[in-house]
């Protein structure tokens, strides 16, 4: 049986980083232990083959789009192009966190601007346009939150953002599909919710892909949940995140599916900063009785 | 003319100045693209976008060596475009298989022209099962032979992460072939 030890000190053996004295003990461990020996001697016959596949070349020339490589600058150093998908912000005390946030990065981004962090959440409100600037430069840029919106109160998200029913089975939606490594369920007893993503790290401006469910423990039937992305550093409420009354939902189901399963999307700001988390809520409909549901959230980070 | 100072062009708006660092990368890219999706098209799907999204945002880059940024870009293009691939199902005259990987080298016979496609095609499909970390971990170092420290920046992890996920990968690989002929012949055939 391979020791761990040694084990562990193939990969550095291999690219020669271990110390004089380290390759020693090394070399000596290997001399006495064929199995180390042979592992080793695998390893780097599987690592050479790799090494040895020859470079490949670009197919076909790279079109570049037109213009110069200099962003064009909008409103306090905005570039023209936004990342795609929606950016969720808000007016409650995490949304004005995420508004800071873009607007701080952005005028950094501006390059000749001077830095300036916003005084207040009707300064940095008032810089950013509105869903209707946005959708005009990118086609798919939809439901952009309205920042100017004075409301300031979380609110339930009933009537933008509702529950969708889904054909499916009950016993195909609790199977999470392969590569989804980033996942939870719960079950309150009345409504099962199971959520995940495929990583739990993300890039600023990547798109995240959320399998989610809502399976009613009584009737069986399956729906997929009004869900939301919130952040940076969602603000809580006891267990509960407060949500924005302007965060956008997720892209609907439809479009999107994943091995013929139906997803979602969020995507990750654009001005998203490493080491900040993410909340990908999924809430759960008030049940009779209930003026508020529960939710199930699912924290990414931002690497 | 080196990558600094062409940059230092760009993001005065001298478009001419962005050319050459295509040139410069789109081969390593696209080979890294090539070992991570394992299909020529998506690769070169992968090349062609993270250059548009450099070009949109390389003048505005800052405390990154313009070689890890790109491998950045990339990397994260490789993702996406996966992900976009595996959510619909596959087009029935797309060679799924990847098998046209690269041009056979003319000056071999055919026998050995085989073992490399052989050789070829054991090393796509045992990258292909790796996760997806590892996988980038494993092409990163042991094609585009960037250093751990590019790495980590290309990566956004900590050196012990890019180291230990070097190790892993490379373990998992080691593991993958361990049954193919091609990479390990058996002692009666390697006559």
């Amino acid at each position: 049986m391979v020791s761990r030890h040694v084990e562990a000190l193939f990969s550095a053996a291999y690219d020669g980083e271990l110390s004089p004295d380290a390759r020693g003990a090394f070399d000596r461990h290997l001399a006495e232990c064929p199995a180390c020996a042979a592992a080793f001697a695998a390893l780097t016959t599987a690592v050479d083959a790799l090494r040895e596949q020859p470079a490949a070349r670009m197919p076909h020339p790279v079109r570049l789009p037109e213009g110069s490589p200099v962003p064009e600058r909008r409103w306090f150093g905005l570039p023209a192009r936004i990342p795609r998908g929606r950016l969720v912000a808000g007016l409650s005390a995490a949304g004005v966190v995420a508004v800071a946030g873009v607007a701080t990065a952005l005028v950094i981004s501006g390059g000749s601007l001077t830095r300036g962090t916003p005084q207040s959440a009707s300064s940095s409100t008032a810089s950013v346009p509105t869903a209707g600037a946005y959708a005009g430069s990118e086609g798919n840029v939809a439901a952009l939150p309205n920042l100017a919106a004075p409301s300031v109160a979380p609110a339930p998200h009933s009537a933008a953002c509702s529950a969708q029913s889904l054909g499916v089975s009950a016993a195909s939606a609790e199977q999470i599909p392969d590569g989804f490594n980033n996942r939870d369920t719960q079950d309150d007893g009345t409504t099962t919710v199971v959520i995940a993503t495929q990583a739990s790290g993300y890039t600023p401006g990547e798109t995240v892909d959320v399998y989610a469910r809502l399976i009613d423990d009584g009737t069986r039937a399956v729906s997929l949940p009004c869900t939301l992305l919130i952040g940076p550093e969602a603000s809580r409420s006891g267990a509960a995140i407060t949500v924005p009354a302007t965060a956008a939902p997720a892209t609907p189901a439809g479009a999107l599916t994943y091995e013929g399963q139906p997803v979602l999307e969020v995507v990750v700001p654009g001005a998203a900063v490493a080491g900040e988390t993410y909340q990908i809520v999924a809430q759960v409909p008030a049940a009779a009785g209930q003026t508020q549901g529960n939710q199930v959230s699912l924290t990414i980070q931002v690497t | 003319m080196d990558d600094e100072a062409l940059l230092d062009r760009c993001r005065r708006g001298d478009r001419d100045a962005f050319t050459p660092l295509v040139h410069r990368y789109q081969d390593e890219l696209y080979t890294m693209a090539l070992r991570l999706t394992g299909n020529p098209a998506d690769a070169a799907d992968v090349v062609q976008e993270t250059f548009t999204r450099a070009f949109r945002s390389l003048p505005r880059l800052r405390g990154a060596t313009v070689r890890a940024w790109l491998f950045r870009v990339a990397v994260n293009c490789s993702h996406d475009i996966h992900r976009q691939r595996s959510r619909r199902p596959a087009d029935p005259l797309e060679d799924t298989a990847g098998r046209v990987l690269d041009l056979p080298d003319p000056g071999l016979g055919p026998e050995a022209t085989a073992i490399q496609r052989e050789r070829a095609d054991a090393i796509r499909v045992a990258l292909l099962a790796l996760p997806h970390d590892f996988r980038v971990a494993v092409v990163l170092r042991d094609v585009n032979q960037l250093s751990y420290e590019e790495m980590a920046e290309a990566l956004s992890v900590p050196l012990g992460t890019v180291k230990s996920r070097i190790s892993r990968a490379r373990g998992l690989l080691a593991a993958a072939l361990r049954e193919s002929a091609a990479i390990f012949p058996r002692a009666e055939e390697a006559w």
